[in-house]
């Protein structure tokens, strides 16, 4: 098990926005979070990146307990996190933003061989290297915002709404660069609202509700199920 | 005023205005990362000056005296963090603004008992020669300043350009949440920023101190709210914008001195501040402020 999350309880003031949540995450699989606006979707996300500190509960990933680390130590054992909404740095350029993507990698020839990666699977972004962040198009930033969590090599890649704002083909797009990297060993945690997307990439999903976990199971199952077509596909 | 009095007092306007710009930068620096207003910035130029004056006093020459200087207020500006700033990281954006305003007030008080309110001297450490180039005079001690702070102003933006820490500092500015996502140490960042205004107000210090022949307790007080204004004037949280407006304070100070206005000396700066804010809310070169939501 590369991921798991033991009864987390996570309060923002008086405010519970997750309570008692469990759930795993095998190594080489895509799991699908999915859920309403609100349901706690990018709080699991960011508890587990260590930006939101649990009341309750434990995290342990790859073997370690994380549940108390600060963000960068977590990022070192191997966690990424594309953030919801992209948030690349506007005012750095394409590579300065890779740069800070590898901040936790020591030496620069590791950097650069992890740059040239990075490079290969989006060539667009070397062709925009020296350019602002900021300039870039909506499709263009999410590949960035990928690319900056590929830099430091992580076993485990959250992703917090990569579809979020894109135009359909570039949903699609974005969901095969998902599948591949996927493919080429890195475990995923999809966070998604395009709940039909995400369940067709992902092997297993978890449904939240108010910060809980009301269904789980193999991503086909919960795609077929009634309750879960009626309240996420539209169907 | 003829062409050569504009001149002059465009020269002692410059060196006036890069001692604001040196501690402008501490201001506009710490506000880019964590939003706050360190009120006890002025204080820590304060103590620059008296370390350097101590240095001086011992017999050392001026660049061993800022430099002396530069590493006491690192280490002072590191702790205030440490200690009045860092435990109220994540409560309301009030409560290190007071926090700091409680350090500047501790720093006053703590130098006046060990010092006494007077202003002391500064030893002469350099030989001061006026040369005169064209129209112009140019004194050693504004030779000093300007170089120094040039100096420090260049190796301060390759910092923040060229290096791995400055290029996380910038990242943190924008945006503290993803940059510690990407696993930048917010803390050794933040930590890092203090020590980085500290270093330029400490020269800024032993400078004035040393222009005006006069170091006293409360000399951060007037100094620090004039380079806030300076730093607000440029665009506050924008690097070039704290130099900008700290070489605009200082002219306009000078050249309305040179025109008369001796007796409002300390108003100019907080008049231009209530005009550009009219017509530029966020300053000169400063960014509106986008609300995240």
């Amino acid at each position: 098990m590369l991921l798991q999350l033991e009864g987390i309880s996570v309060h923002y003031g008086a405010i519970e926005a997750l309570n008692d949540l469990s759930l795993t995450v095998e190594k080489g699989e895509i799991v699908a979070l999915i859920g309403a606006n609100g349901a706690g979707k990018s709080t699991t996300l960011w508890t587990i990146s260590g930006l939101v500190r649990p009341r309750k509960g434990r995290i342990i990933f790859d073997g370690k307990e994380i549940t108390r680390m600060p963000p960068n130590r977590i990022v070192s054992l191997g966690i990424g996190h594309v953030p919801e909404g992209r948030r690349v740095f506007a005012t750095m350029t394409v590579q300065e933003n890779l740069e800070m993507g590898a901040y936790v990698t020591k030496g620069g020839a590791a950097m650069r061989e992890a740059m040239r990666r990075v490079f290969n699977r989006f060539p667009r972004l070397e062709e925009r290297k020296n350019q602002l962040a900021g300039t870039l198009s909506g499709g263009e930033q999410q590949m960035l915002a990928i690319g900056r969590a590929l830099m430091s090599r992580p076993k485990l890649l959250l992703m917090d709404e990569p579809s979020m704002g894109l135009a359909p083909m570039l949903v699609r797009e974005i969901f095969a660069i998902i599948k591949e990297l996927n493919e080429q060993g890195t475990t995923i945690l999809l966070v998604e609202q395009n709940a039909h997307m995400a369940l067709s990439i992902a092997r297993r999903g978890y449904v939240l509700e108010t910060g809980s976990i009301t269904l789980s199971g193999p991503a086909s199952e919960l795609a077929g199920n009634p309750e879960v077509r009626r309240a996420y596909l539209g169907a | 005023m003829d062409l050569q009095t504009l001149l002059q007092q465009m020269i002692n306007g410059i060196t006036l205005g890069s001692t604001y710009a040196l501690i402008a930068l501490g201001y506009t620096m710490v506000y880019g990362i964590i939003k706050l207003i360190n009120f006890a910035h002025g204080d820590v130029y304060m103590i620059g000056a008296f370390v350097g004056l101590a240095m001086v006093v011992m017999g050392a020459n001026i660049w061993l005296a800022i430099f002396v200087a530069m590493i006491a207020c690192l280490c002072v500006a590191v702790t205030i963090e440490r200690v009045a700033y860092r435990p109220l990281r994540g409560s309301i954006r009030l409560a290190p603004l007071i926090s700091s305003i409680g350090v500047s007030i501790f720093l006053q008080t703590l130098m006046t008992l060990m010092k006494g309110p007077q202003p002391v001297g500064f030893p002469k450490v350099i030989t001061n020669t006026i040369y005169t180039v064209g129209l112009v005079k140019i004194s050693t001690v504004q030779i000093v300043i300007l170089v120094v702070a040039a100096v420090l102003m260049i190796g301060l933006q390759l910092i923040i350009k060229r290096t791995k820490m400055g290029k996380a500092m910038r990242a943190t500015s924008e945006d503290l949440h993803t940059a510690s996502l990407m696993g930048i140490n917010v803390n050794a960042v933040i930590s890092f920023t203090f020590a980085l205004g500290a270093v330029l107000a400490a020269a800024g210090g032993v400078l004035v101190g040393m222009y005006f022949n006069s170091v006293f307790p409360l000399m951060g007080v007037m100094a620090g709210l004039k380079a806030f204004c300076a730093a607000v004037v440029g665009g506050i949280g924008s690097v070039p914008g704290a130099v900008l407006g700290g070489l605009f304070l200082g002219v306009a100070e000078v050249l309305g001195v040179a025109m008369g206005l001796g007796s409002y000396r300390d108003a100019i700066a907080f008049g231009l501040l209530i005009l550009v804010l009219l017509f530029r809310p966020s300053g000169l070169l400063g960014q509106p402020e986008q609300r995240k939501v």
